[in-house]
C-alpha cells in the first residue's frame, strides 16, 4: 500500500510541462569559491552599480526576516547599515534563492577583507565597522550570547563532516565566518545562526589563544583574516583580544578601520557605523 | 478472558507495570545502553555502568530488553557474558513471573555423545518393540510460552535452529512451537526465547563461537556486569516467593482481568498490535545506510554509480579514498566479523520497534513508534553485535551517526516531510506534476529531483547515501521510460488511482529485471 504524501508538502519539487529540467531551487554549490583577493568589493547599498541585486536581496530578505533583528531597513538611496545578524539573514537569503545566487555576489570573508585592505581596494575603510562572523569560545551560560552559541554549536555538529572537522575540533575555539540565519522566535534576535555548507567558513586560529586586551601587529591577516602569533608585538595595527579565559561565550569577529577584534560582544551592534561589503565569488 | 473494552495499550501498560513491580525486589536494573537523541543520535554501551540521566536520553536496561522482546515474535535475544553476571538469573526471574515454573523451559545444552538435545522439551521417547523411538509431542509444543537456552554454543546447532525457528522436524513429523491467541482463530504467539553463552575465549575453553547461521537468528548482546555499579544492593535481590502468582495478581488488580497466563499473555503481547512496516523515511535510511556502515562505501558507491551512468546520470560527487575519514571507516569496518545479511535487515527493523517500544514504556505512551533515531541506534547495535569479541565499542556507532546526519541533511535540503523518504517524495511530486501537466512534467520533475541531489559531497557518508538514492531514481526513470504508455495511462487516472496504477504496473513488470524489485520496491511497491 503506497502512503501518499499530501501534495502541498512536496509541491516545491514539481516541474511543469516544457519546463527546463534544472531545478528551480538549486542547492547551494558547496564549492562556491571565495578568491582571496576579489577584483573589487561593493558596499551594500540601495543604489549604485548593483542596485538590482541589492534591492531584490532586501525585499527577499525582509519577506523572511520581518519581525526579527535581521530585517533590513528599507530606504531608497545610500549605504545600508549592517551588523552580524543582518549579514546572516542576507547570506541565507542568497543561499536559498537561485536567482540571487546567479549574481555571484556574497558578503566578503574575513580573509578577503584583509587581502582587499592590503590591495587598497576596500571601500569605506576608515569610518565603518564590518562584522564578518563569530568566534565560538565556549557555550557557557554566563558568557555572551549563550543561546546563539548553543545554536551554532548544534549546527556545527550537523555539518561537522561538510566542514572537515573532527568531534574534538568542535570543542575548540572556532571562527565561523559568514554564517546564515534561520527564523527562531526563541532567540534574542529572532534568528538563530546556522552553518551553510559551502558558504560558511569554519576554522581554528592560533591567535585566539592570545589573551590580554589589545595587541599591536604589523601587516595583514592573510591567514583566516587574523594575524599570526609572530606578527604580534609591534606595528601600526591593533588586534583586540580577550582579557578573560572562561565563560566567554560567542563573540563577533570584526574590523573597524585598521583594527581587528575577536572580542566584540553584540551580534546586532555597530548598526549605524556597520557596513557589509560584497564581492564576486567564482563557482567552480 | 480479556474484557473487550480494555484497549491493547492499557493492557500493555498494566502488563509492563506489573512486571516491573514484581521484579523490583528480584532483579537489579543493569544498564545496557543509552540512546541520546537530538539532531544526531548517539548510542553508548553502558556495560553495567550507571550514568546521570541527561535530557533526550533513554537508558535501556537488560530487563527492558527482555520484557519488550516478549511483544515481538521472532525477536530472540542471545546474551554473551562471563559466568556469574546474571544471564540465567534475570531470564529465570522474568520467565518465572510471566509463565510460572510449568510455562517455560530451561534448556542447558552440552556437547559430546551424551549431550542434551534442544528438541528434548518438545518430544517424547517411548520404547517400541524394545527400541527407543522419539516422536514430537504436539501437546508439549503448545505447552510453553518461553524457552531459556543456556550455553547455546555447546549444543547441536541444527536442532537449536529448529527450535529458534519455531518449527521442529522429527522422524517425518513437524511440530510448531507456539500457543494459540484466544479469540483469534488461526493466529499464534511464538515462543519467547532468550539464549545465553559464555564467550569463546581462553577462560571458557569448552565454548565455541556460535556460527554465523546461529548468530543471525539472534540479536546478540554482551551481557553487562553490573556488580561494580550495583554493589551490595544486588545481595538484597533474590528469587523469593511465587513470582508468577504475584505478577498475575498484580496484573489482575490493575486491569481487572484475571485468568491463566495462556489466556492473557498471548493477547497482551500479540505482535500484530504493532505495525510491522516501517515508514518510508526509516526504510530508506536502512536502504541507504547499510551500504555505508556495513560495507566498503567505495564499493557501494561504485555499484550505484554504475546504475546511475546506465541511466544517463553522471555523479557530481565522489569518495576520496585517500582521505583520512575513508581510512577510518575501513578501520572501523575491519572489526566486523561479517557484513550485513538479509536477516539483519529484519533485526534492524525489529530492534527499532523494540527500542521504539522501550521508549514508549519510559515516556508512558506504551506505543512503539519508530523514528530515524531508533533505526540509527538499531543499526549501531546490530553492527556492534557483529564485531569481533573484545573489540572496543564506539567506532561503528560513529559511522552510523555520520550516516544518519548525512541522510537527515539531504532530507532537509530536499524539503521532504517527516516519515517519507526522499525517493518517495521525488516520485510522488513527479506523479502529481504528471497528473496535471502530462508525461513530460513527470519526467521533468524526476530529473529535476535527481539534479537537485546530484551535487558535490564533502563526506563519504553523504556520497554513499546520495549514490543509492540517485541510483534508485535513475532506475525509476528507466522503468518509467520502458513502460511509457502504461505510465501515461496511469497519469491520466486521477488522485489515488494514479498511484494504484503505478503499483499495478510495478507488480506486473518487476520480474523483468531484478533491479526493478530491489530498487523500486520501497518507492512504488
Amino acid at each position: 500500500m503506497i502512503k501518499i504524501i499530501p501534495r502541498d508538502l512536496i509541491k516545491h519539487l514539481e516541474r511543469g510541462h516544457g519546463q527546463a529540467t534544472a531545478p528551480i531551487v538549486e542547492p547551494v554549490n558547496p564549492n562556491t569559491n571565495f578568491p582571496n583577493l576579489p577584483d573589487a568589493s561593493f558596499i551594500f547599498r540601495y543604489d549604485g552599480e548593483h542596485k538590482d541585486f541589492f534591492q531584490e536581496l532586501i525585499s527577499k530578505a525582509n519577506a523572511v526576516y520581518s519581525g526579527t533583528n535581521a530585517k533590513i531597513r528599507t530606504g531608497t538611496s545610500g549605504e545600508i547599515p549592517g551588523n552580524l545578524i543582518r549579514r546572516m539573514g542576507l547570506i541565507s537569503t542568497i543561499a536559498n534563492d537561485s536567482n540571487l545566487r546567479r549574481y555571484n555576489l556574497w558578503p566578503i570573508t574575513a580573509t578577503q577583507s584583509e587581502y582587499l585592505l592590503q590591495a587598497g581596494n576596500l571601500t569605506n575603510l576608515k569610518d565603518n565597522w564590518e562584522d564578518f562572523g563569530m568566534v565560538l569560545y565556549d557555550r557557557s551560560q554566563n558568557g555572551y550570547n549563550p543561546k546563539e552559541a548553543q545554536a551554532i554549536y548544534d549546527s556545527l555538529k550537523i555539518h561537522r563532516q561538510d566542514l572537515s572537522l573532527s568531534e574534538s575540533d568542535l570543542e575548540n575555539k572556532l571562527i565561523i565566518v559568514n554564517p546564515g540565519a534561520e527564523v527562531d522566535s526563541s532567540m534574542p534576535h529572532g534568528v538563530k545562526p546556522i552553518i551553510i555548507p559551502g558558504i560558511t567558513q569554519v576554522y581554528q586560529h592560533e591567535v585566539l589563544e592570545k589573551v590580554g586586551k589589545n595587541s599591536s601587529f604589523d601587516g595583514y591577516g592573510l591567514n583566516g583574516g587574523l594575524p599570526l602569533f609572530d606578527q604580534l608585538g609591534s606595528g601600526s595595527r591593533t588586534l583586540y583580544v580577550l582579557d578573560e579565559t572562561s565563560e566567554i561565550g560567542l563573540r563577533v569577529l570584526c574590523r573597524g578601520g585598521n583594527v581587528l577584534s575577536v572580542r566584540c560582544e553584540g551580534l546586532a551592534d555597530s548598526c549605524l557605523g556597520g557596513r557589509i561589503n560584497f564581492a564576486r565569488s567564482a563557482s567552480s | 478472558m480479556l474484557k473487550e473494552k480494555t484497549s491493547p495499550k492499557e493492557m500493555r501498560k498494566h502488563f509492563i507495570c506489573s512486571l516491573y513491580d514484581t521484579l523490583e525486589g528480584v532483579v537489579s536494573p543493569t544498564p545496557y545502553l543509552e540512546v541520546t537523541e537530538g539532531d544526531n543520535v548517539d548510542v553508548k554501551f553502558l556495560n553495567g555502568k550507571g550514568r546521570l540521566p541527561s535530557p533526550n536520553s533513554t537508558e535501556v536496561t537488560v530487563l527492558d530488553i527482555d520484557a519488550a522482546s516478549m511483544f515481538f515474535d521472532d525477536f530472540h535475544i542471545l546474551y554473551e557474558g562471563v559466568t556469574g553476571v546474571g544471564k540465567t538469573y534475570t531470564s529465570d526471574a522474568l520467565y518465572n513471573a510471566v509463565f510460572g515454573p510449568d510455562g517455560h523451559y530451561t534448556l542447558r545444552l552440552s556437547g559430546g555423545v551424551l549431550g542434551s538435545s534442544a528438541l528434548e522439551p518438545f518430544t517424547t521417547t517411548t520404547l517400541e518393540n524394545g527400541v527407543p523411538k522419539t516422536r514430537i509431542d504436539h501437546e508439549k509444543c503448545k505447552k510453553y510460552g518461553a524457552l531459556f537456552i543456556d550455553e547455546i554454543n555447546r549444543g547441536d546447532s541444527q536442532e537449536v535452529f529448529q527450535v529458534v525457528d519455531g518449527k521442529i522436524h522429527v522422524n517425518g513429523d513437524t511440530g510448531y512451537l507456539r500457543i494459540p491467541i484466544p479469540g483469534k482463530d488461526g493466529q499464534y504467539k511464538g515462543l519467547s526465547i532468550i539464549a545465553a553463552m559464555n564467550p569463546a575465549d581462553a577462560e571458557h575453553n569448552a565454548a565455541l563461537e556460535l556460527d554465523i547461521a546461529g548468530e543471525n537468528r539472534f540479536l546478540k548482546f554482551r551481557f553487562p556486569n553490573g556488580v561494580a555499579e550495583a554493589g551490595s544492593n544486588q545481595l538484597e535481590k533474590k528469587l523469593a516467593g511465587d513470582l508468577h502468582e504475584k505478577f498475575w495478581g498484580e496484573f489482575g488488580k490493575r486491569s481487572g482481568v484475571k485468568g491463566e497466563w495462556k489466556n492473557i499473555y498471548p493477547v497482551v503481547t500479540d505482535p500484530s498490535q504493532f505495525p510491522t512496516e516501517l515508514d518510508g523515511e526509516t526504510k530508506e535510511f536502512i536502504d541507504t545506510a547499510v551500504g555505508y556502515v556495513g560495507y566498503n562505501p567505495k564499493e557501494t558507491f561504485e555499484r550505484n554509480v554504475e546504475l546511475m551512468q546506465q541511466g544517463g546520470l553522471s555523479p557530481k560527487f565522489t569518495i576520496d579514498v585517500n582521505h583520512n575519514d575513508y581510512k577510518k571507516i575501513l578501520e572501523a569496518q575491519g572489526t566486523l566479523k561479517h557484513g550485513f545479511v538479509r536477516r539483519d535487515l529484519g533485526k534492524i527493523r525489529d530492534l527499532s520497534r523494540l527500542l521504539g517500544f522501550i521508549k514508549g514504556v519510559k515516556n508512558g505512551s506504551y506505543d512503539a513508534n519508530v523514528g530515524l533515531n531508533d533505526v540509527a541506534a538499531s543499526i549501531g547495535v546490530v553492527l556492534e553485535s557483529k564485531a569481533i569479541t573484545g573489540t572496543d565499542y564506539g567506532a561503528l556507532i560513529a559511522l552510523v551517526s555520520d550516516a544518519r546526519s548525512a541522510y537527515a541533511n539531504m532530507h532537509k535540503q530536499m524539503g521532504i516531510p517527516q516519515s517519507y523518504g526522499l525517493r518517495q517524495g521525488v516520485w510522488q511530486a513527479a506523479v502529481n506534476a504528471g497528473q496535471e501537466n502530462g508525461l513530460e512534467a513527470y519526467f521533468n520533475t524526476l530529473r529535476a529531483g535527481m539534479e537537485q541531489l546530484n551535487t558535490q559531497s564533502s563526506s563519504a557518508s553523504q556520497a554513499t547515501i546520495k549514490s543509492r538514492v540517485l541510483a534508485d531514481l535513475a532506475v525509476l526513470e528507466h522503468f518509467s521510460k520502458a513502460y511509457e504508455s502504461d505510465v501515461t495511462a496511469a497519469l491520466k487516472a486521477k488522485g489515488e488511482d494514479t498511484f494504484k496504477g503505478f503499483n499495478e504496473l510495478y507488480n506486473s513488470k518487476k520480474a523483468q529485471a531484478s533491479v526493478y524489485e530491489h530498487r523500486l520496491g520501497s518507492i512504488v511497491g
